[in-house]
This record gives C-alpha cells, structure tokens and sequence, in this order.
C-alpha cells in the first residue's frame, strides 16, 4: 500500500470542487447554420448556386452578344478552332461543314470566304450532314462509298484560289485531315488551336452566341424554377397548414383531392396542360409547374401541422385567444420550417429539370427566348457533328442540379433536431 | 385482406374513369383547344373526326360516346396522322417500351439493392464513398443528359454501340442505361439509409443477443425490412421510368409508345395525345395498385391493420 | 458454488469522432451460481455498458479496452463474434428494455423463437415448435397454441416481454442478463415479470444480472447488489449489506431520495445536488466526489480503491482508509483491494 499524505485527508469546500464548464446554447437556426458550414460539400453547393445566379444575371451584359443576334455567316464553329496559316500573318479556319473562313491569329473570326464552284466529283454540304441522321445501316454503307472519292472545294480570297481537300477527314487512312492550297503552296499543319474569341462556347445553327444563350438560358431556367417553387410553396403550405390544422372531414376531403392528383405522373399533367394553353411565353410553363407540384410540399405541411397542433405551446396560445390565423401563421409554420426549407431547396432543381424536360420535348419556352432545355432540345440533332452545342447547357443543368442537391443534403442533415447537440 | 384489395381495385377504376372524364372535358372546353373550330383542320381528318365524334352533337352525348369508346378500347383516330387509329399507334409502340423498362427495372433491382446494401454495411469506407458519389450524380444528372453523353462518347468517339435504334440488340445498352439512371441510383441511396436505418434497431440487437449467426442476422432479419421503404418506391420508380422513356426513345429514336407520344406533341395529334395520356395514367394505376398489394404482403402490420377482422 | 462469472478490471469505451467517452472505467465483481446480482445507479453510470461487455456486444464505435471476462471458468474476454454467437442465446442471454421494438416486426413468434432453439440444440423442426409453445406456456402466454403463429405487433408490451424471457430461456442458459426489464412497463406488469423472473429461477437455478435504476425492483428479487456511478464501482454487497448496512455516500445518498410512504408523514425529499460527470472528461478523482458531503482533498486527486468490508461486502470510498476522520456511519475496517 502506497503511503498518502495525511494531508489529502481533509475536507474540501464547495468551491475547490470542479465546476461544470457551461457551453453557450444556440439557437436551432444557429445551430443548423453553424452545423452546415461545417459540411464542406453543401458550401460547395451553396457557392455554386450563387455563382450561377451571377453568371446568368451579370453575364449577359458583359458579352457583346445578345442572346438572338444571329450572323448567318458565322453559324455551327466550335469553341476551339484549329488555325492555317496560309500566307504572312494571315490565317484560316475551316469549320464542321467545310466553310473557310479568316481568322486573326488571337481567334477572332474576320470574316467568311466566298465559295467557288467546282465541277467534277465532288460530295457535297448535304452528303455530310446526311452522315449525321442517317436513317438505315444501308444508307451509311452508300454514303462511306461516296466518300471514298475525293472530297474537294475552293473559296476565294483576295482573287486568289484556296482549294480544300478534305478527304482526309472521311477517309481516315489518309496522312493529312485537310490539305490547303493557295498560291501553289500546300498547308497541311495546323499552326495551333485557339479558343474562338467571338463565341467562346461557339456559335449554334442560326450563328448565335451559344455562351450568350446559356447565360440567358440561365436566367430563364432560374427564373422559372424560383417562381415555380414560390407559387407551389404558397399554395402548398396554404393548403398544408389548412388540412392540418382544420383535421376532421374538411383534412380528409382536402386529403383525397391531393390523393387523385397524385395517382397520375405530374409529368403527364403538366404536359397536357402545356399542350392546351398553348405557348403563351415563360408565364405558360411557371404556372404549370407551379399549379401541379404544391401536392408534395401540401403533404409535408399537413403531417407537420397533425405533429405540431398536439404540443402544448398551441393549446396555450388558444387559452389565450390567438386567433387561428396568427396560431397558423405565427406559432405553427415557423416551427415547421425546417422540412419546408429543405423541401423548397429540392424542388428547385425538380423544377429546373421539369422545365428543361418540358423544353426537350418541345413544349417549354418559345424562340428567340431560350431555356437550358431548348438549347439542349435544338443541338440534339447535331450532337455527333457540333456536340458542345449540347454539352454546355446540358452541363449547365447538371451543375444547377448538384448545387442545389448538395446544399439540399447538408441542409437535411443540419436542420435535423435529433442531431442537436448546441 | 380481401376487402381491402377490393376497396382498393374499386378506388382504382374510378380514378381511371375520373381522369379519363377530366381529360375528356378539358379536351372539349377550353377555348381554342383542339376541337373547336378556331384551329384549321385538314378536311378528311373533319370528315373522320366529325364521324367518329360526332363534333356537332351535345357535349354529353360526346361523352357517352368517348367512355364507351374507351371500355371498348377504341381511343378514336389520330389527328395528325390520316387513316390511323389511337389504338394502332400505342398497341405498335407499346412492347418495344416495356421491353426496355422492363430491363430498365430488372437493372436497377439486380444493381441498385446490393449496392445499397453493401454500402450499408461498409460505412464510411472507401467503397460506400464511390458508391455514393455515383449514386448522387446519377440522382441529379437528367436522364436526357445522360442519354446524350452515351451517345457522344459510346457512339460518337468509340464506336462501341449504335447510335439508334433497337435492331442491333447492342441497341438496348444505351436507352437502359439512360432510362435506370435516375431510379437506380435513388434505389441505392434508398436502401442504404433504409439498411443503416434498420441496422440500429433493437430487434437486430436481440437476434444478436440470441447468437443468431452474423450473416443470418444481415441477410434475415435486417434485408427484409430494410426492404420495406424501397417497394413502396416502386410506384414513383414506374412513373420516373414512365416519363423517362419520352425522352429516352426520341433521343436514341426507337419506335417505342414515348418517341410516339412526343411526337403527337409536337404535331398538336390531340386525339393522340389525350389517347396515349388515359392510358399512361391507367397503366400507372394499376401499377401501384399491385405495388399497394405486394406491399401488404410483404409487412404483416399492414395487413392486419387494413383487414380481415 | 461455482464461480459463474468473473469480471476484472472491465474498462469500456466509446470512441467518437468528438472524443472518447469513457463509459466504464474499471470495474471488478464476480458472481456464483445461483446469485441473482442486481446493477443499480443512475443513467450514464455504466450499468447498462458493462451488461453488454459481459456479453460482448459492444458495437462500433465502442470497444472493451482492458480487462478479463471469465465466465463458467473460461475466459471469454477475447473470443470472436461468431464463437461468441455460440454462447449468446445458449449459454449466456439477454433481455432489453423496450420490448415494443425488440422483437422484429416481420417474422411470426413460432419463426423468432425456433430460429434461436434450432441454432443452438439439434432438435427437429417439430420438436422446436413444440419446445417453444412449452417455453411460452412456462412464461404464461394464454393460448400458445394459436398465439405462436402471431406477429408481435399483435402482443401488449407485458405479453411481449415475456416472449423475450420465453426466447431468451429456450435454451437453457446459465447466465441470464435483464437490462432494464421492467422499466418500459406499468407497474402491475413490473411485479408479474418479476415474480416470473423468480419462478424461472428457482426452476432452473439460472443465475440472473439485473440492471435498473430503480431501487425497489432490487430489493424484491435480488441476492447481491452493485452502485454504480460515473463509469465505476461504488459498493458492492448482499442485499442486507447494501440496503442496511451501506458505506459510501452515494448509496446513501441513494437511500435518503427515495420517498418513503408512511401515512401522515410530511417529510422532504432529499435530493443528491449536482448532475453526474462528464465521461468524456471523466474527473482524476472518484467521480462522486463533486456531489459529495463528504468530500476530501484525496477524494477530487484519485479515485478510491476498493476496501474490503465482509467477505461479500466492499465499497470505495476513501473515508474508510484508516487516516480519514472519523463520520457517523462510514465504520472503517477492512483492507485495500488493490
């Protein structure tokens, strides 16, 4: 036994024992908040978001173009192009339907080239762009025979001749993609790759600025899922909270109403009422969203509404005469907003993807006005010739999409009372 | 039980006959819809609609007209496309879009569960972090995005599979690939926090205290009720599927009822669309009526409660 | 009388990604057969970790850090899961506290209990089924011919309770372990379970664990008692030693809470003041020592051994060393267990 200081053996006062250390209570939005940013990927998402709102609110003024300025001359070039140069300082590029075109050797497109006639056997513009929609396997073994022959055009420039042979393209056998000749010189090497400064994400098929358009697109897309959403949250929790609160045959009539109109795929709804109404602009597609996916929110506010009412904080606030009004809109939602706000941050990208679905298969906003959905719908038949028409607003959906889905999950995890620990 | 399969097949029919009135009505009321005289129509479609639907009849008679049309299955002739029937167009497109979500299901069943499950039990590892990161994407990128990305990689640059069509059965890959996407990887996030979920129950603890062997305890007690949530899913998971193959079959353009369908939209084919939508609807009707029914089976407190007492 | 059970120096803990939460730190008790040992002390005093280590299912994040467990003379403080999944249910079992979700919804009575008593005997099916209406009939099911094929959504909680005890006895275990058997349940069914619980007993001579928290549970069935409080060991003796004869502050902290119904009486209740230490910061010294009118400057340094006061009673508390002042009660005598 080790020997211990007769010393330990006195008493001690209240005071030298330990105390306990108080931690400051948080607030639950504190909490939540404070819980959120710690979740790195929702941050992530939540920039995103709001990187995206810039892009399609500032960015459109900031490009030279509008979203509908069209020049013809310079439609379907991609966002990189590969330059020739033919001569001193002076460079060419050729695009995906073989038109030449000057270009300044920093991307900036001058100007489009004249064509020349040529006669012999030469495929023409249209021989290629059957390539891309061809419609039978025996077609496509035609059209590679027809390509074996020598692919050739000339354009004209400065009252010189440039003659193209493009076979290379076709045939893939052959040494070069394009052979160049122009004062009896042949170009066969690209001199680089530069980004196309005029149309940075390229030019679509009407010669509009796709860069442009995906931005405007960005502003429709958002627009309409932000308004979609307010209107399905008004009239959803309008709806929800009176449900709940009421309880009894007027929940269970409200119920059964809400039970028909989710029997059937909303997406058939929406499409037979776009179908009717007609594209009557933007409003047409809001107000369809907006009028058919309140159901969801309408049944998460009514189960928390039932929860709600049995805690006692309400029946105190009848004893004291609240009326129902101010017990639904000032006791009963702000407790139930958690699972509000994390609904609404997930039917923002439902909506962004109904609308853009809608759009796809023809039945979203109308031209010039574009939204992701169009300009994805409008480049699907090109997709294996001019595919970044495609890419970047599908992209563009799918970013939006995950930005709101993230910031949606870290937003379920941090509003979530049972992880409380504040 | 019985009485409450019954209650429910009731409920469905009359949801069925109540959108099929609705959509009839909305048809035939609004202004400037479809069968008001205000939109030029080609004169043997007016010849054939006015046969068939008798355009200058009361209302009501139309409507005893087109629900008995409907229990007979005749859905009216299209119109936009002269001399077919609703009915010619749904019964030629329908088994080459079941065929595909059928596979589309068999995928996401064979794929999503296991997935999910194995996530489930190695959490927070390496593994579940992969399987959940694809599961996100694939929950958040849309379908039709999807769809094209396989089109200009698999296609386009490799060359791997067809662009369209479903002749060369390689064709398949593609549209069920795009097509499951969405619900699998929903399936598998589902079944993970369904699993984790199940895995803190006190009754996994109990068979455990009973020395009830690990894997019997998983593959037993756990899978079959972490299973619950992911069959009521199966309902929406018919209508993602449903609205999917729209976009799917027009972007790979297979001769499936949603390529149809969207092309009756885009030509304005009201006869079509209207036709094609009751059918959509009833087809998902009695898809969840059978989903509601498997589901009573499958947890016993269901069943009692609705039941046969 | 055969040791049952030994247990050394158990420490248990939880490591979670805040820190580690120290829920048992260093308990030793040992049990002969026969003895019915009662657990008590407060939530977050250990009890419940140290049932579960005995039978070792600790789970993730959790781990039994140090210490032996011997039962029925073999250390088990080692084996494997799945050679501890020969015990459980077999030679060592467990009931739980809630039985309103203990028992899994989707599989029928007859489907629960068979799976146990086939996993652990070589019987046939039939003799299973026919095992396991015995087992409920034992436990006082009416009708178990028909309530077998049941699911226990259909049971009250008392009636689920006792399918636990029914399964949880099938195979006629040495070692029985209640965590909290009767707390989830209304009073007349506490005293049926119980009164259950010492029928089986005295039939089987099966040794029992009891945790609670509730004192009077201890004293209808109990043989011996632990206090626990703050991960460790407080006292630990017979029924009569603990109850009557306590040594250590907070048992009889304990005993002065309870309320005592005696009519036309109008004394106060005394409450133990404070609120029991932090385990993630467990305090150097005895985890009382905050809470206690007794308290010394050892006391808050380090945490008190146990002395031996009987042969079966023990308690730590350092006003039984032989230098500490004299307090009414605290009667010292007996050495250090070191």
């Amino acid at each position: 036994m080790s020997r211990i200081d007769k010393d330990k053996f006195k008493f001690v006062s209240e005071q030298e024992k330990v105390h306990e250390e108080f931690r400051p209570s948080l607030t639950y939005w504190q909490d939540a908040w404070r819980r959120l940013k710690k979740n790195k990927m929702s941050m992530v998402g939540l920039v995103g978001i709001v990187l995206i709102i810039l892009f399609g609110v500032v960015g459109p003024v900031l490009t030279p173009m509008s979203y509908s300025d069209q020049i013809n001359d310079f439609k379907n070039l991609g966002p990189r192009l590969s330059i020739y140069e033919i001569e001193a300082d002076t460079y060419i590029t050729i695009s995906p339907d073989y038109s030449m075109f000057i270009i300044e050797k920093n991307g900036n497109l001058v100007e489009k080239l004249e064509e020349l006639e040529l006669s012999g056997p030469v495929v023409t513009d249209d021989a290629r762009t059957d390539f891309v929609n061809v419609q039978s396997p025996s077609e496509q073994r035609k059209l590679n025979e027809e390509a074996k022959k020598t692919l050739l055009k000339a354009y004209i420039y400065n009252g010189e001749e440039i003659y193209l042979d493009f076979s290379g393209r076709v045939d893939k056998d052959l040494e070069h993609e394009y052979v160049i000749t122009y004062k009896n010189r042949e170009i066969t090497e690209r001199t680089k790759s530069v980004m196309n400064k005029r149309y940075p994400f390229g030019s679509d098929n009407l010669g509009r600025d796709v860069l442009t358009r995906v931005m405007f697109g960005a502003q429709i897309s958002l627009t309409v899922a932000f308004v979609a959403s307010l209107v399905n949250f008004i009239i959803g929790v309008t709806y929800g909270a009176i449900a709940g609160f009421e309880g009894g045959r007027v929940d269970n009539i409200m119920m059964r109403i809400v039970d028909i109109i989710n029997s059937v795929p909303l997406v058939l709804i929406i499409i037979l009422l776009m179908v009717l109404v007609g594209n009557q602009g933007l409003w047409t597609i809001v107000m369809a969203i907006g009028l058919v996916y309140w159901v969801g929110m309408a049944r998460l506010v009514r189960g928390q509404m039932l929860a709600l009412k049995e805690q006692e904080f309400v029946m105190a606030a009848i004893a004291l005469g609240v009326s129902k009004k101010n017990i639904i809109l000032r006791h009963l939602i702000p407790n139930a907003m958690g699972p509000i706000i994390i609904s609404m941050t997930m039917m923002i990208p439902s909506a962004v993807f109904t609308e853009a679905f809608m759009s796809f298969i023809g039945l979203g906003v109308s031209a010039p006005k574009a939204s992701w959905g169009t300009l994805a719908n409008n480049a699907l038949s090109g997709i294996l010739t001019y595919p970044y028409q495609l890419f970047f607003p599908a992209i563009a959906i799918a970013v939006t999409m995950l930005a709101f889905n993230f910031l949606g999950d870290g937003l379920r995890d941090a509003l979530d009372p049972r992880l409380r620990k504040g | 039980m019985g009485k409450y399969f019954l209650k429910r097949i009731v409920a469905a029919i009359l949801t069925i006959l109540l959108i099929a009135t609705l959509t009839f009505f909305m048809m035939h009321s609004i202004p400037g819809g479809p069968f008001t005289r205000e939109r030029p129509v080609p004169e043997s479609i007016m010849e054939r609609l006015n046969e068939k639907y008798n355009l200058d009849d009361p209302l009501i008679v139309q409507y005893y007209d087109y629900m008995k049309g409907l229990v007979t299955f005749d859905l009216g002739p299209s119109f936009s496309i002269i001399g077919r029937d609703v009915m010619e167009l749904i019964s030629a497109g329908f088994p080459t879009s079941a065929k595909i979500g059928l596979f589309a299901t068999i995928v996401i069943v064979i794929f999503g569960i296991p997935f999910g499950i194995i996530s489930a039990l190695k959490q927070n590892k390496p593994i579940d972090y992969t399987v959940m990161f694809m599961a996100t994407l694939g929950v958040t990128v849309p379908s039709f995005v999807i769809a094209t990305l396989i089109i200009y990689v698999f296609s386009g640059l490799l060359g791997w599979l067809p662009s369209f069509g479903i002749e060369n059965p390689l064709g398949y890959i593609g549209p069920v690939i795009a097509l499951s996407g969405y619900s699998l990887s929903f399936v598998t996030r589902l079944t993970r926090s369904s699993m984790l979920e199940v895995l803190r129950q006190d009754y996994i603890r109990t068979a455990r205290a009973n020395g009830i062997k690990e894997i019997t305890v998983m593959a037993r007690h756990a899978v079959k009720n972490a299973l619950i949530p992911v069959v009521t899913y199966i309902g929406p998971m018919m209508a993602a599927i449903m609205t999917g193959s729209f976009v799917v079959e027009r972007i790979f353009a297979l001769p499936g009822m949603g390529g149809y369908f969207v092309e009756s939209i885009t030509n304005r084919d009201y006869t079509t669309i209207m036709g094609i939508t009751v059918f959509y609807a009833a087809f998902y009707i009695i898809m969840i009526l059978i989903v509601d029914i498997s589901y009573a089976m499958i947890d016993p407190r269901i069943r009692f409660e609705k039941g046969a007492r | 009388m055969a040791k049952i059970l030994e247990v050394n120096n158990l420490k248990t803990s939880f490591f979670t990604h805040l820190g580690e939460v120290q829920a048992v730190r260093g308990s030793s008790f040992s049990m002969n057969e026969g003895d019915i040992l009662g657990i008590v002390g407060e939530s977050g005093s250990g009890k419940s970790v140290t049932a579960l280590s005995v039978i070792k299912l600790i789970d993730e994040p959790g781990k039994i850090k140090e210490g032996s467990i011997i039962f029925n003379g073999r250390d088990i403080t080692n084996l494997s899961n799945s050679e501890m999944s020969d015990l459980r249910g077999n030679e060592i079992a467990m009931i739980f506290q809630d039985p309103m979700t203990s028992l899994n919804p989707v599989f029928t009575i007859k489907s629960l209990m068979t799976e146990v008593i086939l996993r652990h005997t070589e019987m046939s099916k039939k003799e299973a089924v026919a095992h396991a209406l015995h087992m409920l009939d034992l436990v006082g099911i009416p009708e178990p011919e028909s309530r077998i094929n049941a699911y226990p959504h259909q049971f009250s909680g008392g009636m689920r309770q006792r399918v636990m005890i029914a399964t949880a006895l099938s195979c006629n275990p040495k070692l029985l372990i209640a965590d909290e058997p009767t707390t989830a349940l209304d009073v007349t069914i506490q005293a049926q379970i119980l009164e259950l619980l010492l029928r089986l007993k005295k039939e089987t001579n099966t040794s029992i664990i009891i945790i609670t928290h509730d004192l009077g549970v201890i004293a209808e069935v109990c043989t011996d008692i632990i206090v626990m409080y703050g991960g460790m060991m407080m006292e630990k003796g017979t029924v009569d030693e603990v109850f009557y004869e306590a040594r250590h502050p907070y048992t009889n902290g304990l005993h002065s809470s309870i309320p005592h119904v005696i009519s036309g009486s109008r004394g106060r209740l005394i409450p133990i003041e404070g609120s029991p230490p932090d385990l993630m910061k467990p305090p150097p010294g005895c985890p009382f020592s905050p809470r206690c009118p007794h308290a010394m400057k050892i006391c808050l340094e380090q945490a008190a051994p146990m002395f031996n006061l009987s042969k079966t009673h023990t308690s730590a508390c350092w006003l039984l060393h032989e230098d500490a002042p004299e307090v009414e009660g605290y009667i010292k005598g007996g050495d250090q267990i070191d």
